[in-house]
């Protein structure tokens, strides 16, 4: 792995595609600024604002590869003198830490210039600056870009509403398996044995699993980028 | 500098491309890959470049495996497609975008080349240019990667007249003695005096793989006002300026190879051509 190679990708990311992630960002920050503005408490920290903010990281991380359409893409990126490994980190490092830090800052510039506004039409306010990321949520966004990231290499068109759509379906599944399974365990089981499974589930720590779970699902969705890339062909 | 060894490939099943094809390129030869609408002349180059992957055999490209599209290949290696892809930043941006990745980048040789298909500004939006004007701007870019290898794929479509003798003129002054430039073309004329060896794919297999100088060595490519001669003849052709022949050249006469002539008489006499170059391939 040469770091060169990287640089050069990033590079050719922000030549490239720079100006428009600047009027995306003054954008972002002009919503942000507007919503903070006109809010009661003057600051942006209701959920819905960061739902937004994770719904935008999403799609962009599911747009990040963007090689197949138009048809030509698709050979130029590939046969771009880096490895597939490289690419693959390069477009990480644009997913998770450069669109992410983008965001935040969007987030702490539009909610300073809103709450300023506000204080200068309502000097008795008092502003109150709140931002929504608990490790939790940092987490939470991070395996659901590496899950969008490795959508966007492995379909075709319009990737992130693929990927959405894919994560929805997986939801429901799964929602209606532990449906079915905890309700058919409560309807056959006796009170004892519902007590003891109780016991159980208290003794296990969640925190950690859902860390190791997350962590694991991080590691495995970039992998998966990784070899879906190596393995693409134009 | 290429080996394809044993090369099995089919994009649906039951419709092969290539059946235990085998090939060898070196470097310092300027080769014409030619064969029919349909042969595989692309996807043979996209195998070379690691873009497409046999079923079986294997494809070895400046001593890598190509389908692993390493960097250290990737950048002594240029494919230059057919419909060129452009992103939209100009001309200036684009060498600094994708210059870095080429270690012997010359961009007093892109300046050259781009001079002359008369590309003035460097400030123009790629996007904003014609089909032909992009890709006399990407063929400048490819022929000023230095790369060892160039696979063109029909570099000459889309170009202007005039800038078809400018293509020509760029790459015999990017020739040199490393490098290994493969054109696939169907316009034979545009590349008649440049190639010093020629591929010719048929049917998943390859018919010829010679040098020029062999070809005009075994072959003999005349125009007569008939068609007597002692020598066998493979190929003939009526036109206005007479009768166009292709002759096995037991005389040892010295003529200038035709590669239109030499692909028709390749066609219609496929084993004997194997017979007169099989000790070659």
């Amino acid at each position: 792995m040469n770091t060169k190679n990287i640089l050069n990708l990033l590079r050719r990311y922000f030549i490239e595609g720079g100006r428009k992630d600047i009027t995306t960002f003054v954008f972002i920050v002009l919503i942000i600024t507007l919503v903070s503005f006109f809010s009661v408490s003057g600051s942006v920290g209701d959920s819905m604002m960061v739902f937004l903010l994770f719904l935008m990281g999403l799609l962009y991380a599911g747009r990040i590869f963007n090689i197949f359409q138009p048809t030509g893409r698709v050979i130029h990126y590939l046969t771009i003198p880096a490895s597939s490994i490289e690419k693959t980190i390069a477009n990480g490092f644009l997913v998770y830490i450069y669109y992410n830090v983008l965001l935040v800052v969007a987030l702490l510039l539009g909610n300073i210039l809103g709450g300023m506004a506000h204080k200068l039409l309502a000097p008795e306010y008092h502003y109150i600056f709140y931002m929504p990321f608990s490790m939790n949520n940092i987490i939470s966004i991070l395996v659901l870009e590496s899950i969008f990231l490795f959508g966007s290499i492995y379909f075709k068109q319009s990737a992130a509403i693929k990927t959405a759509l894919v994560i929805f379906a997986f939801l429901l599944f799964f929602i209606i398996l532990d449906t079915t399974l905890v309700g058919s365990y409560f309807i056959h089981s006796n009170p004892e044995s519902i007590k003891e499974a109780e016991t159980v589930f208290n003794n296990i720590n969640g925190d950690l699993i859902e860390y190791t779970a997350s962590i694991l699902a991080f590691v495995f969705f970039n992998f998966m980028t990784w070899l879906r890339l190596r393995e693409t062909e134009a | 500098m290429i080996q394809l060894q044993n090369i099995n490939f089919s994009y649906q099943k039951g419709r092969t491309i290539f059946d235990d094809l085998s090939l060898s390129l070196k470097g310092g030869q300027i080769y014409g890959l030619f064969g029919k609408n349909g042969a595989g002349k692309t996807t043979l180059l996209k195998i070379m470049a690691g873009l497409r992957f046999p079923q079986s055999g294997s494809s070895i490209t400046l001593g890598q495996h190509a389908e692993l599209r390493k960097a250290e290949m990737l950048k002594d290696l240029y494919f230059l497609q057919e419909e060129v892809y452009v992103p939209a930043i100009s001309i200036r941006d684009y060498v600094k975008c994708y210059a870095p990745f080429y270690e012997n980048f010359d961009n007093e040789q892109f300046d050259e080349y781009l001079h002359l298909f008369e590309i003035a500004s460097m400030d123009d939006k790629l996007t904003a240019l014609s089909h032909g004007q992009r890709k006399k701007v990407v063929i400048s870019f490819a022929l000023a990667t230095n790369t060892k290898i160039l696979l063109m794929d029909e570099p000459t479509n889309g170009l202007d007249i005039p800038s078809k003798g400018v293509f020509r003129k760029i790459m015999t002054m990017a020739a040199n003695e490393e490098r290994l430039i493969l054109i696939s073309t169907h316009q034979v004329r545009d590349l008649q005096f440049l190639i010093d060896g020629v591929v010719i794919l048929d049917n998943g297999h390859i018919l010829l793989n010679a040098n020029a100088d062999d070809i005009t060595d075994k072959l003999c490519f005349k125009i007569t006002d008939d068609t007597a001669t002692d020598e066998p003849i493979l190929y003939c052709e009526e036109n206005l300026r007479g009768n166009l022949l292709v002759t096995e050249n037991i005389h040892h006469i010295e003529t200038k190879l035709d590669i239109e002539l030499l692909f028709n008489a390749v066609m219609m006499n496929k084993e004997r051509i194997n017979e007169l170059f099989n000790a070659k391939n």
